[in-house]
């Protein structure tokens, strides 16, 4: 007995195809359908139901090579789900879970099937950000530090190092344990292989999954992407795990929907869109966030990327998800046009709560950072007028130039939280002042491979125990002929 | 009694004649052969222009309508009482049977009477020869589906035993 003889007999509903466009068909019968459930037909091919109309259901159908009108169809009597289970680390597969790397062997281990339009956890559930996420990134993790369970849009022009800053940011969680889950919507297949390789270079594979659909896949497919990521997310989170989610990107996605809705023949409003985009992105992201769950706090991060068109944030999906979100980093074409890695504007980014999972000594450093940087920008425009500079004007000239070279960051370079502190210090310390940007910047190469390489215990305990900056800068004086020596 | 109700009349009986679909769109197609030809020879009865295109039981019903003069002499109001006639012929509820054999006429008259009765609706039947249930039938209606086929009730008591 096949899958829809087997839920014929269950659910003792039948169906046809009565007639279909595109991915989507129209199906009469089934008098106790429901939406979002999952039907099948007799070839074995299934869909989800969108809407329901007084005679017909508009169903989303995820295979439609060979359906043909008056095809029978029986109701499945579930929410469509996937299979999910611990199998999938270290795997790329498309959001219905079925393998498409190179491996040629199906997802073993356990697995659960699950829902993949689930309720998001309820406000009793959820707790405060309050655990500093990582990245590894000065700039972001000093001026728009994320946390744990936090969703913060990566926003930007195409090629402006948006996934490239992804992937720094999967390295660095995976390397402390965390479950990272990428989903590309409407990838390159190419692109899809240079982040599995890089992962694999970085030797964090095996703490990720790639979700991806390329271009060449089904409308349905791609729009289901970013919801199956997050339900892979939900099952290693419901299994004790902090889980960062990258939804790559949700323009694409958005326009898949705007597809499926005009085929629908759904009002456009703004810029096509249907009026419901802002309500299924919101419900998405919704569902991440940072619970207790059996006395124990565990959390979804999700970055969701959003793309723009020569820096233009006002865009109806650029600001709904800049609404939905609790923070944005911006990548910014002309400061990568200018050569700045990553080019994150710091102005234009912010971060609603991570700064509260921020130490003192942080918020401190973070406020110094962000008035030089300023101060420095001020100067910067005044300073082209070609008018003699005093000699304080210069200093700031010069320590912003340096506080620039700091933020450039190579993409293989992951930096600590520990060493940021200790490079930052040693910075705001003048122990660079007298030296050339080009020596600075064989320096911080050097400082940075010896402290990843041998490894410092004792100074990252000392400074975990550092309580503001004065005693961060007595510390670094301590050091000071230490790291001048190995140089 | 007036003439609505005779057409009331006229049509009830026409549609407990229509028992399977086979019926119901051999009847529309000859309605549409009497539509083209009632602006033909206004002058000539109806019946008599028809006679040759259409089958005998249509004939007589015809024959019927006109000596009660259920059917209008004015090719306007007949081509208006036709269409009246297509409408009402297209509100029937389709029961779909599959049964194991090739069933008489007699047979399909009784099960459409009885579905009638039990479902208060006004039913035409599909039928499906499938000698792959083996006995019973599978009855499908209004996207419900019920299959009280031996076929099923032989794999339920094989599952039984197996399992």
């Amino acid at each position: 007995m096949n899958d829809f003889e087997y839920f014929l007999r269950k659910t003792k509903e039948i169906g046809y195809i009565h007639s279909f466009f595109h991915s989507v068909a129209y199906v009469s019968g089934l008098p106790g359908l429901m939406i979002d459930e999952m039907i099948i037909t007799e070839t074995g091919k299934k869909g989800i139901v969108h809407s329901l109309k007084e005679d017909l259901a508009e169903v989303l159908m995820i295979d439609i090579e060979n359906l043909v009108i008056g095809e029978k169809v029986t109701r499945t009597g579930k929410i469509f789900e996937i299979p999910t289970g611990p199998g999938l680390l270290g795997r790329v597969v498309n959001p219905l879970s079925t393998p498409l790397d190179d491996l040629e062997e199906p997802i073993r281990g356990e697995k659960e099937l699950r829902e993949i339009k689930r309720e998001a956890p309820s406000f009793r559930e959820r707790i405060r950000v309050n655990k500093p996420l990582e990245t590894g990134v000065i700039v972001v993790d000093f001026l728009v530090p994320i946390g744990y369970g936090q969703k913060e849009l990566i926003i930007g022009d195409s090629k402006t190092g948006k996934t490239t800053f992804l992937l720094q940011v999967m390295v660095s969680q995976a390397k402390k344990g965390i479950i990272c889950v990428y989903t590309g919507i409407g990838k390159k297949d190419s692109d899809i292989k240079l982040i599995e390789e890089y992962l694999k270079k970085q030797g964090v594979f095996d703490k990720t999954v790639i979700v991806c659909t390329t271009p060449d896949d089904s409308t349905v497919l791609n729009f289901l992407a970013p919801f199956s990521g997050m339900n892979i997310a939900e099952y290693f989170r419901d299994q004790g795990n902090n889980v960062l989610l990258i939804l790559d990107d949700l323009t694409t996605h958005a326009k898949t929907y705007r597809e499926i809705s005009l085929l629908l023949k759904r009002p456009p409003g703004r810029e096509c869109y249907p009026g419901d985009i802002f309500y299924l992105h919101a419900s998405l992201l919704e569902r991440a966030g940072n619970i207790k769950k059996n006395n124990q706090e565990v959390s979804i991060t999700v970055l969701p990327v959003a793309e723009t068109l020569e820096n233009n944030i006002s865009g109806f999906i650029q600001t709904n998800l800049i609404a939905i979100t609790d923070g944005h980093i911006f990548f910014d074409i002309n400061e990568f046009r200018k050569g700045k890695r990553p080019a994150i504007n710091a102005f234009l980014s912010i971060s609603r709560v991570g700064n509260q999972t921020k130490s003192p000594v942080e918020k401190e450093l973070a406020g110094l950072i962000r008035k030089k940087m300023i101060e420095y920008q001020r100067v910067l425009e005044l300073s082209q007028f070609g008018t003699e500079l005093s000699k304080e004007t210069q200093e700031l000239i010069e320590f912003g130039k340096r506080l620039e070279l700091l933020f450039n960051q190579e993409v293989e370079k992951i930096i600590p939280c520990e060493l940021q502190l200790i490079l930052v210090g040693l910075l705001f310390s003048d122990f660079w002042t007298e030296k050339s940007l080009t020596k600075m910047k064989i320096e911080i190469d050097k400082i940075y491979e010896s402290y990843i390489h041998k490894g410092t215990p004792r100074l990252r305990e000392e400074i975990e125990e550092i309580k503001d900056f004065s005693h961060l800068k007595f510390l670094i004086k301590e050091i000071f002929l230490e790291i001048e020596k190995s140089l | 009694m007036k003439k609505t109700e005779k057409i009331k009349e006229a049509i009830k009986d026409l549609k407990e004649k229509i028992i399977t679909k086979e019926d119901l769109n051999l009847t529309l197609e000859q309605i549409n052969l009497i539509e083209d030809l009632l602006f033909k020879d206004v002058t000539t009865p109806l019946l008599k222009k028809c006679e040759q295109k259409i089958n005998e039981d249509l004939k007589i019903i015809i024959k019927i309508w006109e000596e009660e003069k259920i059917i209008a002499h004015s090719p306007d109001e007949q081509f208006s009482f036709f269409e009246t006639l297509k409408k009402e012929l297209n509100h029937f509820f389709l029961v779909k049977l599959e049964i194991a054999f090739e069933p008489s006429r007699d047979f399909l008259e009784r099960v459409k009477d009885w579905l009638k009765e039990n479902l208060n609706q006004e039913i035409i039947l599909e039928v499906k020869k499938n000698p792959q249930i083996v006995g019973g039938l599978i009855i499908e209606y209004q996207g419900k589906y019920l299959d009280l086929s031996l076929a099923k009730k032989i794999d339920e008591i094989i599952e039984q035993k197996i399992l």
